[in-house]
């Protein structure tokens, strides 16, 4: 089942543009990572879904709900954790979640100190005097409390210890088994690689690509370093198929090899001299990712 | 008390509330302890008999009814001050509807909960009326208890009039600040377009009888309105039904503009290349040479405020002199009669040099230097303190600004003389204004003395600004610091213009700062005097005590 589908939705500030046709598609029970550098269009875009901002053209929906139209029960069913976060300085944690929950007109008072536990939260101190880590735990918890269908996070763990960031990780896990859906907009790639079910890459205000955290290591290439006994030739490994990229270094001795599929060519063709040693390295998303930025750049 | 919207919005406000409301109570016993005094003042009896009652109502007195008590509260109490207070405190909570919630950027947690954005608008506005409505409440019930013992005889409805109507008036004021900020999600537009159109509608009102071409404009002013057919005795008008259905169609606008507008659009989270292009041409900002101090940052900061605050005081007077020829046209009767009048009489006003009314000089004191200019000027200097000072340390950009290498004690100072310099801008203004004027409309005033004025005007807001400085230097809250001056200015106020009449304050008049300001010559019949040393000495010894303080405290815990 689809909870979020976009369809050519478009967000224009007067001339300077927020995010361009946006199709997307979150499915219940996965979490989603928007992924995409600062100002690509990743804020615009929940803030569109939450109706913060009006769309210029396009639509959206959620859970099935008009994004403009049905904002108020949208909102029931969600879970936010705004970027930018601010609360209401002067109130206690305890204060301001109780407001939250009044608003929400549901009793989250066992839930929320839970959480409090979970994230090691001290709830009766006025906001203004929490660590900005302290702060994003505030604002999680008040994300979490009312145990939401779908959870909207914004760079959630930022200021997090990382500690924290284990415990909001496992959290969000539960999330997803308990059937939950998740969608997490964040620049920290390990994190994304981590949780992820899949990934929708944002570049300059438009979704660049949409695949599985799988797939897109499956087109991930390795770097394959060895030391040779004697000086090989280069162009014996140049030659092969799936290397993509030949560099030696040592005077001459070692080879630095970019190998994108299997290396079985790579370690037969290495076999006919004599080798000292080898190592691999499997490229993370992060490679894949700034490699695709660095594609879109050339073309 | 975090039910909902409409509860958290009380207990939001229910501390500042409690003070504008105490203010305004004890405000209200001490103007009607006064009334016996005035009452039984013999000279001014006769006088009244004899005065035009076109002069009075210029004044906002009516010659049938002002020494009833009736007509010496709204005279007194309902046609200035009241409404100042009123408007001051409900255009507050109007900006704080959606616009301050924006700035700040809570608006986005707030609107994340299952509620429309309308609910919000119509919650907080409903708030803001409930309080708003605390300050003619406790007025009328001073005013209720005070009734008989005093003798004041105001018919009990008349006193629920009287405070509906300038319940109402405060209303109309707040929900344009809630307009424009729903429109424009800034709280300093809101603030000031509400205030400005305060002003304007005052004005309007009160040079009408003076001007053929304000008759028009004058019956849309609010204030028109509210004093209709004076509440206080004439009870319900027309006036009422003005002031609310325009509460109502502005409300209306409201809950319209706030539901169809991009909520604080983070336009600055963009990256550069994205936003115009155009931009990129101007390489240097335009900012660029102010920002090299803390002082050109000061004036960079309030170029906007400083130039909205001297084009509305100096517009103010320049219509004052403009409406000299029209009174001069009476200024030899008027003179005969003012020579008989008991000073007293217009020394409640802050009049203390009545002879003088018939003068150009005393003319445009009392319309531009006696009231309204004063309250600007403190405003403006008070407001600054707040804006500049303790705002920086509440919202925590004082710890960037002190990660420079500067001392902390020069950095406070370099945004007081900052402060300092742009009260001396507006004043330069209102001079060359001044001049102008004085060419123009042959008032013939001295040169020295228009140079006078207007350097006192600005010593007493700089004493004002010097005072609220001090405060908060050791309260460490910009606002209950900046409560506190404004509370001592009102109360100094008229301990300025009664202690000449009633003989129990009387020997607290020279402590007066609007004494100092004042005296018993206005300011455009005297060059810079002694007495506005005074003035100078309290503002810089505030600053200095402030800036000796800065050293010495923890910053932003």
């Amino acid at each position: 089942m689809t909870v979020i589908e976009t369809s050519g939705l478009t967000k224009f500030y007067g001339d300077a543009p927020g995010i361009i046709d946006l199709d997307l598609e979150v499915r219940q029970g996965e979490i989603f990572g928007f992924l995409g550098p600062n100002g690509a269009g990743k804020s615009t875009t929940i803030r569109t879904l939450l109706n913060f901002l009006i769309p210029t053209r396009g639509s959206g929906k959620v859970f099935g709900l008009d994004i403009q139209k049905d904002t108020v029960e949208i909102r029931r069913r969600t879970g936010y954790l705004p970027g930018d976060l601010a609360m209401y300085d002067r109130m206690t944690a305890r204060e301001f979640l109780l407001y939250f929950a009044n608003l929400r007109k549901m009793d989250t008072g066992k839930r929320v100190e839970e959480l409090a536990d979970r994230f090691e939260l001290e709830l009766d101190r006025r906001i203004k005097d929490y660590s900005s880590g302290n702060r994003q735990k505030v604002g999680l918890v008040n994300a979490l409390m009312h145990d939401a269908e779908l959870l909207i996070l914004d760079e959630p763990t930022g200021g997090l210890d990382p500690l924290m960031q284990q415990e909001f990780h496992e959290l969000l896990e539960e999330v997803r088994d308990e059937g939950r859906t998740v969608f997490l907009s964040s620049h920290i790639l390990p994190e994304v690689e981590r949780l992820a079910d899949r990934v929708g890459i944002v570049r300059d205000q438009k979704l660049v690509t949409v695949d599985s955290v799988e797939a897109f290591k499956g087109l991930s290439k390795a770097t394959v370093t060895i030391r040779f006994a004697s000086i090989p030739d280069p162009a014996a490994f140049a030659s092969l198929e799936s290397v993509t990229d030949v560099d030696t270094r040592n005077g001459g001795d070692t080879v630095v090899l970019t190998v994108e599929g299997t290396v079985d060519a790579v370690l037969k063709q290495a076999a006919t001299e004599e080798v000292l040693s080898i190592s691999s390295r499997a490229d993370e998303l992060e490679d894949v990712f700034l490699s695709y930025y660095a594609r879109t750049d050339a073309s | 008390m975090l039910r909902n919207v409409f509860a958290k919005t009380i207990r939001d406000n229910l501390r500042s509330t409690i003070g504008w409301v105490l203010g305004a109570g004890v405000l209200t016993a001490w103007l009607s302890s006064m009334y016996p005094y005035i009452r039984d003042s013999d000279a001014m009896r006769e006088f009244l008999e004899q005065m035009p009652p076109e002069l009075m109502a210029a004044f906002g007195m009516d010659p049938a009814t002002f020494l009833t008590g009736a007509g010496y509260l709204s005279g007194q109490m309902y046609t200035f001050v009241g409404p100042v207070i009123m408007i001051g405190f409900a255009v507050g909570l109007g900006v704080g509807v959606t616009a301050r919630e924006e700035q700040e950027g809570t608006l986005d947690m707030l609107l994340s909960a299952p509620v429309s954005r309308s609910h919000v608008v119509l919650s907080k506005l409903a708030a803001s009326a409930l309080l708003a409505g605390l300050i003619p409440a406790v007025m009328a019930a001073v005013l209720l208890v005070a009734n008989r013992p005093l003798g004041l005889e105001i018919s009990i409805q008349g006193i629920l009039a009287i405070n509906v109507a300038l319940w109402l008036l405060g209303m109309v004021f707040a929900v344009v600040a809630a307009t424009v900020g729903a429109f424009t999600g800034t709280p300093g537009a809101a603030r000031g377009v509400a205030f400005f159109a305060a002003v304007l509608a005052w004005f309007v009102n009160v040079f009408e009888p003076l001007f053929d071409w304000l008759k028009l404009p004058s019956k849309v002013s609010p204030f028109t309105w509210y004093t209709e057919g004076n509440p206080m005795l004439n009870l319900w008008s027309t006036g009422f039904w003005w002031l609310l259905l325009t509460v109502v169609a502005l409300t209306s606008a409201t809950v319209w503009l706030f539901s169809r507008r991009d909520i604080a659009t983070e336009l600055a989270a963009l990256p550069e290349t994205s936003i115009t292009p155009r931009r990129s041409k101007h390489v240097e900002p335009r900012s660029a040479a102010l920002l090299g101090s803390v002082a050109g940052k000061t004036v960079w900061d309030r170029r906007r405020t400083v130039f909205v605050w001297s084009a509305g005081i100096a517009s103010l007077l320049l219509i004052t002199f403009a409406a000299w020829p029209a009174m001069s046209g009476n200024a030899v009767a008027l003179e005969g009669l003012i020579s008989s009048m008991p000073s007293e009489m217009f020394a409640i006003f802050g009049m203390t040099d009545p002879e003088s009314l018939a003068t150009p000089a005393g003319f445009v004191s009392s319309r531009a230097y006696l009231n309204m200019g004063p309250l600007i000027m403190i405003l403006f200097c008070v407001g600054g303190v707040s804006s500049l000072v303790a705002k920086e340390e509440r919202t925590g950009v004082l710890d960037m600004v002190l990660s420079n290498p500067q001392p902390r004690q020069r950095v406070l100072a370099l945004k007081v003389i900052a402060l300092a310099g742009l009260a001396a801008v507006i004043t330069a203004t209102l001079i060359a204004v001044g001049f102008a004027g004085n060419q123009f409309w042959d008032t013939e005033l001295e040169p020295m003395h228009i140079v006078g004025a207007n350097i006192g005007l600005m010593l007493l807001g700089i004493f004002f600004g010097g005072m609220a400085l001090a405060l908060w230097s050791f309260l460490g809250s910009g606002g209950t610091a900046i409560g506190i001056t404004s509370a001592f200015a009102v109360v100094t106020y008229f301990l300025n213009g009664l202690a000449t009449v009633v003989d129990p304050i009387s020997p607290l008049r020279p402590l007066s700062p609007f004494f100092w300001y004042v005296g018993d010559t206005v300011p455009l019949a005297k060059g810079i005097e002694p007495a506005y040393l005074l003035l100078l000495v309290g503002g810089v010894a505030g600053a200095a005590i402030a800036i000796w303080r800065f050293e010495k405290r923890d910053l932003a815990v």
